[in-house]
């Protein structure tokens, strides 16, 4: 791997500064073969890009997970197992914009899901107590419902409105009226 | 695998749905893990439902009601939208100590107002101890026992210090202004030891100190809210030396704190740090008692109900050396 790859790598830059030059292979041994390949192929796409400044964390603003360019979004295109391993092997090796994109496609696969769904998606038992969740459940019960839920029941009950309108062969006029008045 | 991620990841993550409280919430219904780790978001959530309560003239002490649940599930989409909210809390990193100074500013701001004033100091109180807990848990280190909402069990007093009077000449005339520091007392809990803080970081005291020993832990963490984690680890090896800060960092907050957020106090301090900020708030006119080295500024003659003179607490070398800061050297607060 040419020097200027594997300095994406804080951990790989410090070691290299630190040994200096040499042929020796320096030892990774939290990463495993097939994930180093991974992070190999991220670096060298990514081999001329500005390194990240100590400050950049500081800006908020920046802080948005809709930003994946199209060649990291293929990237990153993973099973959840190999996900998981690339985020901590870049943690590992501190190649802070290979954790970024991980977090953030983590962050974006749980948007918009309900507990169970995320639970469903990464394999999390769910370690609450009946007593626990529903203590949980009224603290935070204003979002008991997902707003798409309520509106999708409301969906529901006007096409079941609708229809019955129409098997009693009044037409719309009920419907109408009623959605008007509702 | 999730869970398994070290904690700090899993707030990076976190933190890239701070856009969205509703997801933030359901995020944190998952598991345990997840509940711990986004219980302060929550917390901020619930503020600011709080504060749109109050300024909608509702009772801001109806927060678990009926009608509080209704009025927030009906602007559910407003709280959705407003992303500023969020990015000036979870975003600033919980444990961040930006998020700190936001808050203390948002106290200080409502300071005039009684009931903006415990709504926001009840959110300090409840924010501080989350902190603790939750910054604990972000670095891996072993935590305290402590509960979550809504005191510190080792903090045993808070009492108010009057540090100096600082003159200041404007066009209206010229104005005094008290400066007063909050001291803290503190058990910590893990190293059986009596602590002494001052909010303005001018000293720390602790009782039977041993210069060799690191800090206890529960210091570290008190420094870690206030940002003055640069004090900790100075080349001196004595703990007083670390008073040495810039004027600057040294008055960053001297009457921003109100004893309450900090932890439990008596009524009868708490009446005085009421009273004490309303002083402060209203400059007084009256001239300091020139010292003995006939020094325009002077130790405040200013006898608190229920709290004794503090300065006998501390070192004669370093009331002196409070007697000699300049009005140059102090962040003045308007």
């Amino acid at each position: 791997v040419d020097k200027e790859v594997a300095d994406r790598s804080v951990l790989l830059k410090n070691m290299l500064e630190d040994v200096g030059e040499s042929d020796k292979p320096i030892p990774l041994p939290n990463v495993t073969g097939k994930v180093l390949k991974k992070v190999i192929t991220y670096c060298e796409h990514h081999r001329n890009d500005p390194l990240p400044q100590p400050d950049d964390d500081l800006d908020d603003t920046k802080r948005r997970s809709d930003d994946i360019d199209d060649w990291d979004a293929d990237f990153i295109k993973v099973d959840n197992d190999q996900l998981f391993e690339l985020i901590l092997a870049a943690n590992y090796m501190d190649i802070k914009p290979l954790l970024d994109l991980g977090c953030k496609t983590v962050a974006n696969m749980i948007k918009g899901k309900t507990p169970e769904q995320i639970r469903e998606m990464f394999n999390i038992e769910n370690d609450f107590t009946p007593e626990e969740e529903e203590q949980i459940r009224k603290e935070n019960e204003y979002v008991s419902l997902p707003l798409d839920d309520s509106m999708m029941l409301g969906g529901i009950a006007c096409l079941l409105y609708y229809s019955l309108c129409i098997a009693n062969q009044s037409g719309c006029q009920h419907y109408h009226r009623w959605a008007s008045e509702s | 695998m999730f869970t398994s991620l070290p904690s700090e990841i899993l707030v990076d993550i976190f933190l890239y749905l701070a856009d969205d409280p509703i997801d933030l919430v359901l995020t944190s219904r998952c598991c345990r893990l997840f509940h711990r780790a986004l219980h302060p978001a929550k917390l901020v959530i619930q503020y600011f439902a709080g504060k749109r309560l109050h300024k909608d003239g509702v009772d801001i002490n109806a927060e678990r009601s009926p009608e509080f649940l209704a009025y927030f599930t009906d602007r559910r989409d407003d709280l959705r939208r407003n992303r500023e909210l969020m990015r000036s809390s979870i975003c600033s990193r919980v444990f961040g100590k930006r998020i700190a100074t936001k808050a203390l500013e948002r106290a200080t701001l409502c300071r005039d107002d009684a009931r903006e004033y415990v709504l926001a100091e009840r959110f300090l109180s409840s924010w501080i101890v989350d902190h603790l807990e939750l910054g604990n848990y972000a670095r891996g280190l072993p935590r305290l026992p402590l509960p979550i909402l809504p005191d510190f069990p080792f903090i045993t007093g808070v009492r108010l210090v009057p540090e100096f009077v600082v003159r200041k000449t404007n066009p209206d005339g010229d104005m005094e202004h008290v400066v007063v520091s909050l001291e803290v007392s503190a058990v910590d809990t893990t190293v059986g030891r009596f602590i002494v803080v001052n909010s303005t970081g001018q000293y720390w005291r602790i009782q039977e100190e041993t210069p060799d020993e690191p800090f206890p832990y529960i210091v570290r963490q008190l420094a870690d809210v206030r940002g003055y984690e640069h004090w900790l680890r100075q080349p001196h090896g004595r703990y007083l030396s670390l008073l040495k800060v810039r004027p600057h960092q040294r008055f960053a907050y001297p009457l921003q704190i109100h004893p309450r957020i900090l932890g439990h106090s008596t009524s009868a301090e708490y009446g005085c740090a009421r009273r004490t900020i309303e002083r402060y708030t209203i400059p007084i006119v009256t001239p300091a008692t020139p010292d003995a080295s006939g020094s325009p500024t002077g130790t405040l003659p200013i006898n608190f109900p229920g709290s004794s003179p503090s300065t006998s607490t501390l070192p004669t070398a370093y009331i002196m050396q409070k007697r000699t800061v300049a009005v140059s050297d102090v962040e003045v607060l308007e």
